[in-house]
């Protein structure tokens, strides 16, 4: 009996995302649901710390992604990839949030009043003691500048080179043609080099100064 | 020197790009500085990106790993909720015991009525002094038709009302049922009308002894 439930168990974890979503719409696996959400949870959360330049709110919005993934598993088409679905609906509820923000006039690109930017805690925790006051002033310029760029144009940057998406898929999550993605990839290139160069006058290649941090993979 | 459009450095810097149109690429970069300074700076760019990176709340402050343990301690009330229903329902649609169940509850009823309704017109009869043979079975056999009429009427109520929650199995089951009840209540329905004929025979037998004795005692009353 222990040993059939460890097996199910350790089958749930070996299938497919779809497979996962499969088994959550027809009977709500709960499960199920957990293994997506294992899967899933720090992912989406990276997206939503950049797309919304705040942690609090990224939480919140991720908890509400996929509640609302779970709400809408009805609607979700199994012959379309999991993936796909979970990141139209993580952007477009980060899109949702940026409105009310805008709305409420509560969005800022400024640093807190302690000259810290909005994820304090959040910057590189590996870097040496020495470099890090080096790597918080370098990743309040990253931020800076990001927040800086239209939505349409931090969303292919956000998802292509923090999330992992090849440009393709993300013109599937998006519902654009390749090249639409390819544009506005080049506009938020250009945009950032704008801002970013004249920030590292002395830039030294970024790989120098990776070998001389105790790096970890990336966690996102 | 014509420059590729700046929207195809983008699959070519993500390494995204076909092998032909890659190498395409590569020989106008070896020849164009302009081109060379533009990629290079897109990928300083990005690299400078990798400065932010942000780490995911600690999960165990993550509530909704909580909802998924409440969600699965619901999922299991439901699911032994569901068994236990499932398994009364078996039993309710157990062929032999609906028919056992439907036909005691119709039979006790029908013979209580029966019994009530006679014993109530018997003593009504006799208290009222109107006894005659014919009056006598006529009026049984309209309560009889009556009684028999509501309990038609009840049967195929309580009948229909069972064969809407049924399916098809059941259905058919439930008319078998149905088929044999009303063949029992066709035999049931002339034993008793047997049995009132004697009954009335015999209380016309009686009154007419009664008659006679009330006869004799005026003939033998005093003056």
């Amino acid at each position: 009996m222990f040993k059939k439930t460890l097996s199910n168990l350790s089958g749930l974890f070996s299938i497919s995302d779809e497979q996962a979503m499969w088994r959550v719409q027809m009977d709500g696996d709960p499960q199920a649901f957990g293994v997506l959400m294992e899967r899933w949870h720090d992912r989406i959360y990276g997206l939503c710390a950049r797309m919304l330049n705040n942690t609090h709110s990224a939480e919140d919005v991720t908890q509400e992604v996929f509640s609302r993934i779970f709400e809408k598993r009805k609607d979700y088409d199994p012959q379309r990839k999991f993936a796909t679905w979970l990141w139209r609906i993580a952007v477009n509820r980060c899109y949702d949030e940026l409105r009310k923000y805008q709305r409420r006039h509560e969005f800022s690109l400024e640093p807190d009043e302690d000259g810290q930017a909005f994820l304090p805690d959040q910057l590189i925790e590996t870097v040496a003691p020495d470099q890090q006051a080096v790597a918080h002033e370098e990743a309040g310029v990253i931020r800076t500048a990001l927040a800086q760029l239209p939505e349409i144009y931090r969303t292919v940057v956000i998802l292509r080179h923090y999330q992992g998406l090849k440009l393709r898929e993300i013109a599937e999550v998006l519902g654009v043609p390749e090249g639409t993605v390819n544009s506005r990839m080049a506009e938020a290139l250009s945009q950032l080099s704008r801002v970013l160069e004249p920030q590292f006058p002395n830039y030294t290649p970024q790989r120098n100064r990776a070998e001389k941090r105790t790096r970890e993979p990336l966690l996102i | 020197m014509k420059h590729p459009n700046r929207d195809q450095w983008v699959p070519f810097i993500f390494g995204e790009i076909s092998p032909e149109h890659k190498l395409a690429l590569q020989h106008h970069l070896a020849e164009c500085a302009e081109c060379q300074a533009q990629v290079a700076t897109w990928r300083r760019t990005l690299k400078r990106l990798d400065g932010w990176k942000v780490t995911p709340p600690r999960r165990a402050a993550f509530p909704f790993g909580q909802a998924a343990r409440w969600a699965a301690a619901a999922a299991v009330i439901l699911g032994v909720g569901f068994l236990a229903g499932h398994s009364l329902t078996s039993r309710a649609n157990d062929p032999s015991r609906l028919e056992a169940a439907i036909r005691s509850s119709v039979k006790a009823e029908t013979q209580q009525q029966v019994q009530a309704a006679v014993s109530a017109e018997l003593q009504h009869q006799i208290a009222m002094g109107q006894l005659g043979s014919s009056n006598l079975l006529a009026s049984f056999e309209t309560r009889l038709a009556q009684l028999r009429k509501a309990e038609s009427a009840e049967l195929a109520r309580e009948l229909a009302s069972l064969l809407e929650q049924q399916d098809e199995h059941n259905r058919a089951v439930i008319q078998a049922v149905l088929s044999k009840l009303q063949d029992e209540h066709q035999k049931d329905y002339v034993a008793l009308r047997t049995d009132l004929e004697t009954v009335a025979l015999a209380a016309d037998q009686q009154l007419q002894d009664t008659q006679t004795q009330l006869a004799l005692l005026n003939l033998t009353k005093p003056e």
